[in-house]
């Protein structure tokens, strides 16, 4: 399961993807902070400080992930490109 | 508009980050390296600053008597402390320029070194309480079952009314009381003394011996 994931996430065309997944969620949890400082009441203080920051969060890990692929792809198609060159 | 420049500096967080997000989404770019720098100012660095500063601006706001009257229970209690013509221990404490906005915190706040952190999870049980037993109880009805949950304790009111100012000790009761209101076995709101602090307060609920 953990492979197919891996391989899931894997493809280069998941990574625009991720990024425009954290940037939905990054919009997402900005707006709840926005809210909590508008209207500084305990329901959206509240859901500012939990739920917002639960979306911060998962946007920057969704980030943080797009570019952990990213470079292990660049990696990879170093070392495929090495391969290919004939030996001197 | 808020006041607190923290809450502002959240703003501009979210002003600079948004933006570059609603960019990212409709333009849809390649990922060169141009657009993931801008991308982690978008997705890290802005909103970390508005995280930062809005949670700050949020811990800053439960302090406000705003705040706490905006549940309707809370309301005669605020509306009380904030009334120029009442004669209530509250709002003679509500007309303080230095803490008026803030009475209700400055008053109810638990004191010591982790004061704040008890007073937080106190708040939470208010949350509680009125999520589940207040939210749909009538302002009549609420006024009637409200109490505070322990004795008010002195200490709270020492930490102003340091109990060493020589016009204070003038006062033959407090003279005759000062240790016992040192140590809390006698309370500054007792019945004759400066109590009750609201024109409906309720004391305490009694322990079962």
């Amino acid at each position: 399961m953990i492979r197919r994931a891996a391989r899931w996430f894997a493809r280069p065309e998941r990574i625009p993807r991720l990024l425009q997944i954290a940037s939905v969620l990054t919009l997402v949890a900005l707006a709840l902070m926005l809210w909590s400082v508008f209207v500084p009441t305990p329901m959206p203080v509240m859901i500012a400080m939990s739920v917002g920051q639960l979306v911060g969060t998962l946007a920057l890990a969704s980030y943080g992930l797009a570019v952990f692929l990213d470079l292990f792809r660049v990696r990879r198609e170093r070392r495929a490109q090495r391969a290919a060159e004939p030996p001197p | 508009m808020p006041h607190d420049p923290f809450a502002w500096i959240a703003i501009a967080g979210a002003a600079f980050a948004a933006p570059i997000l609603i960019w990212y989404l409709v333009r849809r770019p390649t990922t060169t390296r141009a657009a993931k720098v801008l991308l982690l100012l978008g997705i890290g660095v802005f909103p970390l600053l508005t995280a930062g500063s809005g949670n700050y601006a949020g811990f800053e706001a439960t302090k406000s008597r705003r705040f706490c009257g905006s549940c309707h229970v809370m309301t005669p209690y605020a509306a009380d402390s904030m009334d120029p013509n009442s004669t209530s221990l509250a709002a003679i404490h509500g007309r303080n320029q230095a803490f008026g906005a803030e009475s209700c915190y400055t008053c109810h706040a638990d004191y010591g070194m982790f004061g704040t952190v008890v007073t937080k999870m106190s708040g939470m049980r208010h949350v509680y309480e009125y999520t589940f037993h207040y939210r749909n109880m009538s302002l009549a009805e609420a006024r009637e079952k409200i109490r505070i949950r322990k004795p008010f304790p002195s200490s709270t009111c020492i930490r102003c009314h340091s109990t060493s100012a020589p016009q204070w000790s003038k006062v033959p009761d407090h003279a005759g009381l000062v240790d016992e209101l040192r140590t809390g076995a006698v309370s500054c709101l007792g019945a004759g003394c400066h109590g009750p602090s609201h024109p409906f307060s309720k004391g305490a609920p009694a322990v079962a011996p």
